[in-house]
């Protein structure tokens, strides 16, 4: 005698019986009827439902060789608090993070060398004219902003990154309908067929970057996206000539979690994707598993520049490989209101003359 | 010559005689005798001055029994058959009261057919209070209204014609639209004004880093599980329009369009 199995409704979770006047498996729950064959196949991918393993191996940066780090000078801001370090060549005198001056601490310690470095690819004329371009047409913009700026004060940082490797295995399972309708002349029909959709598969990731710098803030560093690594080499000491780096200080354990996060996010939008077709789709389940995942320390280089303007602090970051400039800008309220007033006017005029208008023919 | 002049004038006063015939019907006819002598004609005094002034036939016929005939068969073949209706169009009303039954009803022809809208006669039922017995003051009220409602259809018309068939210019609900349209416009273009000066946004996913052409699905799978039907009835037409200009229409026997309404008391 075969064992029993028993399965479980697609549409109300009940156990399924065998139902003779029909001679389809039946719910004796919800009423609705399926074909052995559909019931037996979602079984299966019920069962392959996994959860995610996300795991990495992190084992970024590397030992300074002796010598190697003597010309590294480390440098404190009394003010922010902030840790830069430069090179001896580097004549570092204010904080990147909040213009107050900063005091040479003597040789860097307690940190490890960078696998990787992107030089500079614009420097800071290249840096002033992104800038000033970024100021224009801003129609909200105050006028006096671009005056008070200081410009000038620009400065190349190397901002410290771990980047992320890795294979990505993943399984999403989905349900998904589709709707018709049509009528005759007492009714309005709507039959609605449900699928269960299952797609498997593997998306590989190379050198997912997360800020290693509590004091850049991270939505600005994302939003300079994306870093280029093609362009990258390993790492020496002589391209911090003339530039601050930034020294890390959150650990890559610590940003593993955002890597994870965006690795699955497009993971389940690349496969989300392969699914077409239907009125409307739900995820069920979806699991993702890491392999090979590695994990690498970087400097890439950012000019920043920060400027207080009517007691608030506004940080502008330039992607130094690209020339993406990213940074929010002041709004003037009283010319809101009046661009506001000006449009309303304007429309309800139209509107207005346009009802006269069709009143009139 | 006097012989051709006075066999002249018998042949003018001859040729007078077939006018005679067309003359009008008699506009109160009352088989069921609900009024007095005196009440007779005090109403039908009242039916030819309403039926001179607006030009249409206003009439009131009572009956003991309509027989198997509805009250609109009744009504519109009383009308139609015994010549009711002034001009070509034969613009009358005639108000039928069946006293077995306890009908009343109302049908019109021609004109009166703008003139007096399905509301309009609905009213006239109910204002007449024939329950109360006062069939004069019934019959008096009814001409009265449809006077009134003539005299109505004439102002609205007017006014059309002022204003080339659109009705007044009523600014305000004008106005409205405007301010708001232009409320929403000022918002909208504000907002894309603000949204020039916000750069700055995080990067939720890592598109930009997926290695080239490692994208592969190996496993895919559709299965159709099962499928829920459902209907939801058609709503009905309605049936009775409550509009206050709309007047229903019919065919009558006579092949004439007549409009008309009814009720029992």
């Amino acid at each position: 005698m075969a064992a029993l199995q028993e399965y479980k409704c697609p549409c109300c979770g009940g156990a399924i019986e065998f139902n003779s006047e029909v001679q389809k498996m039946k719910c004796p729950f919800c009423d609705t009827e399926f074909e052995m064959e559909a019931l037996k196949s979602f079984d299966e991918d019920l069962k392959l439902d996994a959860s995610d393993e996300m795991n990495w191996d992190t084992k970024p940066g590397s030992e300074w060789s002796s010598g190697e780090s003597d010309g590294i000078q480390s440098y404190v801001c009394k003010s922010c608090g902030g840790e830069i370090i430069g090179d001896e060549n580097t004549a570092a005198t204010s904080c990147p993070y909040c213009g107050n001056p900063i005091v040479m601490m003597g040789q860097v310690s307690g940190m490890l060398k960078p696998d990787f470095v992107i030089p500079f690819k614009l420097n800071k004329e290249s840096a002033v004219m992104h800038f000033n371009n970024h100021l224009k047409g801003k129609k909200l913009l105050p006028k006096v902003f671009k005056e008070q700026n200081h410009i000038e004060e620009v400065k190349g940082v190397y901002v410290p990154y771990w980047l992320f490797d890795a294979d990505v295995n993943a399984r999403m399972r989905y349900k998904g309908n589709k709707v018709s309708t049509w009528s005759d002349s007492k009714y309005i029909y709507e039959r609605t067929d449900h699928y269960s959709i299952t797609r498997g598969g593997r998306v590989s990731f190379d050198n997912v970057p997360v800020d290693g710098s509590s004091k850049m803030d991270d939505t600005l560093m994302e939003s300079l996206e994306p870093f280029d690594f093609t362009d990258a080499v390993s790492f020496q000491t002589a391209y911090l000539a003339g530039y601050m780096a930034d020294k890390y200080d959150v650990s890559a354990d610590d940003s593993i979690n955002r890597a994870n996060t965006r690795v699955k996010n497009s993971t389940v939008a690349l496969f989300g994707n392969t699914v077409r077709g239907y009125s409307g789709v739900t995820t069920e389940s979806s699991s993702i598993a890491l392999s090979n995942g590695k994990a690498k320390y970087a400097l890439y280089p950012v000019w920043v520049l920060n400027t207080t303007w009517k007691e608030k602090q506004y940080i502008f970051a330039m992607n130094g490989q690209t020339g993406k400039l990213v940074g929010d800008l002041p709004m003037d309220k009283s010319l809101a209101t009046s661009y506001f007033f000006k449009a309303a006017g304007l429309a309800a005029g139209i509107v207005f003359l346009i009802q006269f208008l069709l009143w009139f023919i | 010559m006097k012989k051709i002049l006075s066999a002249l004038s018998i042949l003018f006063l001859v040729s007078l005689m077939p006018l005679a015939s067309y003359a009008s019907p008699k506009l109160l006819v009352d088989e069921a005798d609900l009024l007095t002598d005196e009440q007779e004609m005090t109403v039908l005094k009242e039916l030819e001055t309403v039926s001179a002034d607006t030009g249409m036939d206003v009439a009131v016929l009572t009956v003991e029994s309509i027989g198997d005939k509805s009250p609109m068969e009744y009504a519109d073949d009383y009308f139609d058959y015994n010549g009711y209706g002034q001009g070509p169009d034969r613009s009358g009303v005639i108000l039928l009261i069946a006293m077995e039954s306890r009908d009343w009803y109302i049908s019109t022809r021609g004109r009166a057919i703008d003139c007096l809208s399905d509301s309009q006669i609905s009213e006239i039922g109910s204002g007449m209070n024939l329950s109360s017995g006062d069939y004069e003051g019934a019959f008096l009220f009814y001409a009265g209204d449809v006077k009134y409602d003539y005299e109505l259809m004439l102002y609205t018309e007017e006014q059309n014609a002022l204003n080339g068939g659109r009705g007044p210019f009523n600014p305000v609900p004008k106005i409205v639209i405007s301010l708001i349209v232009g409320l929403i416009a000022g918002l909208i273009y504000r907002g894309v004004l603000k949204g020039q000066l916000k750069s700055v946004r995080a990067n939720g996913g890592a598109m930009d880093y997926t290695r080239k052409d490692s994208f592969e699905v190996s496993e895919q799978r559709d299965i159709f599980l099962y499928s829920t039907t459902s209907k939801t009835a058609k709503p009905e037409p309605s049936s009775s329009s409550s509009s206050s200009s709309h007047t229903s229409t019919h065919t009558s026997s006579s092949g004439a369009t007549h409009g008309g309404g009814g009720g029992k008391f």
